[in-house]
């Protein structure tokens, strides 16, 4: 017992100093879930080519595909789809764009990103759509 | 070992310390909050029922079953399944302890025992399918986690383990069948004289194996060497310390003796501040580990998992380093919890019972049987979310010591 609790101070000293020095992440990945769900996810069911779950890409293929911007083969560009100006034309119909509508497209985009690679096939958590 | 205790006696004496005596479940305990911490450092966290489901998935795949039961494609094997590789690094990490000791004995049960081996593992894997994860990450982690999901599962495994006790004391008076003790499996001695031999080339060879996955440049193998160690390191400690989270619920109702409940309440009291820590310092989403069962599916997974870990002889863990020493039972136990933990996941999420609410546009995840909860969020801070979690380990701790002495809740 006496052994146990020397190790409890040295415990609680070590993760202590840790948890001090540890730098904070900035995307919030459960709000680019909500956001993915309810906005990518549930518009994609609706069209011929079905949902796409996080999981069917590696994270370097999703950070290709966000970088190269180009949604529907280049009919259009993703950004469009996580910007204010898309979330103020379907906040009437979609509660995920209106809870959001505010958000900055960066913050979104960076959230959405965040989710994807961490339910990619290769990501912490890989993550099917239900 | 070999070593000579009159030309090093020192190190005869340390090797048996180390290896040989038991350890004290205190000291245990804090070994393993301890890796269960530095794993958060790493942003994983200790898990066993997602491997346990994962090898019942693979076994209804196996058979045939898993169309049917619309489990999908197995996307790792094996090694690649993170949860699945802690597993299998346990069985082993204890397996290394055992021989070590060379305590490691192929031990099989009376006929009765597989019987209970199966319905209990069975009743665990449906257990756990409603709670979320099992005494780990149904009960342990969300408790460590600030969540009250864990206490509602606490509050169900307490329960089920008091009526799964009195259930197998009944069986005890009326079943006669199977009860024989078999023979035991002899082991020559030559081969238990290599057993500490071959349990320092597993563990050299587990080093190497960590070492070498921690040194490639792929980032996911580079994190499962921390996995490969860190299982390992879990089933060696629970081993050398007997610790154990089925004996922790059930033994004050068994025997009145309450020291491992003792320790596990350590473990959490050690745990939760130190994660709080780690949470504010945003090292790590405390949601990652809160299954979204609070409360009907944490307390009625927790009463069913419960009575089956009482006849199963374990929980999830305590099953999983108990084989490492060769328990034929646990095996048993282990394979019925896969196969039906695997089933009834898939069916309850079918039925729509276990299915994330794809509609919910909060943070924390629903299901018809319960949501994601985490008390920092729940009361808006983290000192009534430390107060009510040290307030019910207190609470635990009084009602076990009290018992110690009164032995009024035993059922024997």
């Amino acid at each position: 017992m006496k052994k146990a609790l020397v190790f409890s101070a040295i415990a609680i000293a070590a993760v202590t100093a840790f948890a001090t020095a540890a730098s904070a992440y900035d995307a919030e990945w459960k709000r680019g879930r909500i956001y993915y769900r309810s906005v990518c996810t549930s518009c994609h069911v609706a069209e011929p080519i079905g949902s796409i779950a996080p999981s069917t890409r590696t994270k370097a293929e999703w950070a290709e595909y966000l970088k190269a911007d180009a949604h529907a083969k280049g009919k259009d560009k993703v950004s469009r789809f996580l910007s204010k100006a898309y979330r103020a034309e379907i906040k009437a119909t979609n509660k995920a764009a209106e809870k959001f509508a505010d958000v900055a497209d960066e913050e979104l985009t960076a959230d959405v990103a965040a989710f994807l690679m961490r339910g990619a096939k290769d990501g912490d958590e890989p993550a099917s759509c239900n | 070992m070999s070593t000579s205790p009159s030309r090093f006696p020192g190190l005869a004496e340390d090797w048996k310390k180390i290896f040989v005596e038991e350890w004290s479940p205190f000291f245990g305990a804090v070994l393993l909050v301890l890796i269960v911490l530095a794993l958060m450092t790493t942003g994983l966290f200790w898990g066993v029922f997602g491997g346990v489901k994962y090898w019942g998935d693979r076994l209804n795949a196996a058979i045939g079953l898993a169309p049917l039961l619309g489990i999908g494609e197995a996307k790792e094997g094996f090694l690649g399944h993170r949860m699945s590789l802690m597993n299998i690094m346990l069985v082993l990490g204890s397996a290394t302890a055992a021989l070590l000791s060379g305590q490691f004995q192929p031990n099989r049960a009376p006929k009765l025992e597989y019987v209970w081996g199966a319905l209990g593992g069975s009743l665990m894997g449906v257990g756990a399918s409603l709670a979320g994860g099992c005494t780990t990450g149904g009960f342990f982690n969300p408790v460590v986690h600030s969540s009250p999901a864990g206490w509602a599962m606490w509050a169900g495994l307490l329960f089920g383990a008091w009526v799964g006790l009195k259930v197998l004391l009944w069986t005890l008076d009326t079943i006669e069948w199977g009860t024989a003790a078999p023979s035991p499996i002899r082991v020559p001695e030559g081969v238990k004289r290599l057993y500490p031999i071959l349990g320092l080339a597993i563990l050299v060879g587990i080093v190497a194996w960590s070492a070498a996955w921690w040194a490639s440049p792929e980032k996911q193998v580079a994190s499962r060497a921390i996995v490969v160690a860190a299982g390992f390191a879990i089933g060696f400690v629970m081993h050398r310390s007997r610790l154990c989270f089925a004996r922790s619920i059930r033994e004050p109702f068994m025997t009145g003796e309450g020291t491992m409940t003792k320790a596990v309440i350590l473990a959490m009291a050690i745990g939760m501040p130190l994660a709080a820590l780690l949470f504010r310092a945003k090292v790590i989403d405390p949601y990652v580990a809160i299954p979204a069962t609070f409360w009907i599916g944490s307390l009625t997974g927790g009463a069913i998992f419960g009575f089956g870990m009482v006849f199963a002889g374990g929980c999830a863990s305590g099953a999983l380093w108990r084989m490492g020493e060769g328990h034929a039972k646990l095996w048993v136990a282990m394979l019925f919890f896969a196969w039906v933990g695997s089933i009834a996941s898939a069916i309850f999420k079918k039925i729509g019972l276990t299915a994330i609410d794809e509609t919910n546009i909060e943070t924390w995840e629903v299901t018809a049987v319960g949501r994601q909860a985490f008390l920092p969020d729940m009361f808006g801070g983290w000192g009534v979310a430390l107060a009510i979690g040290f307030g019910l380990l207190a609470l635990w701790y009084a009602v076990v010591r009290w018992n110690e002495t009164t032995e009024k809740l035993t059922v024997l």
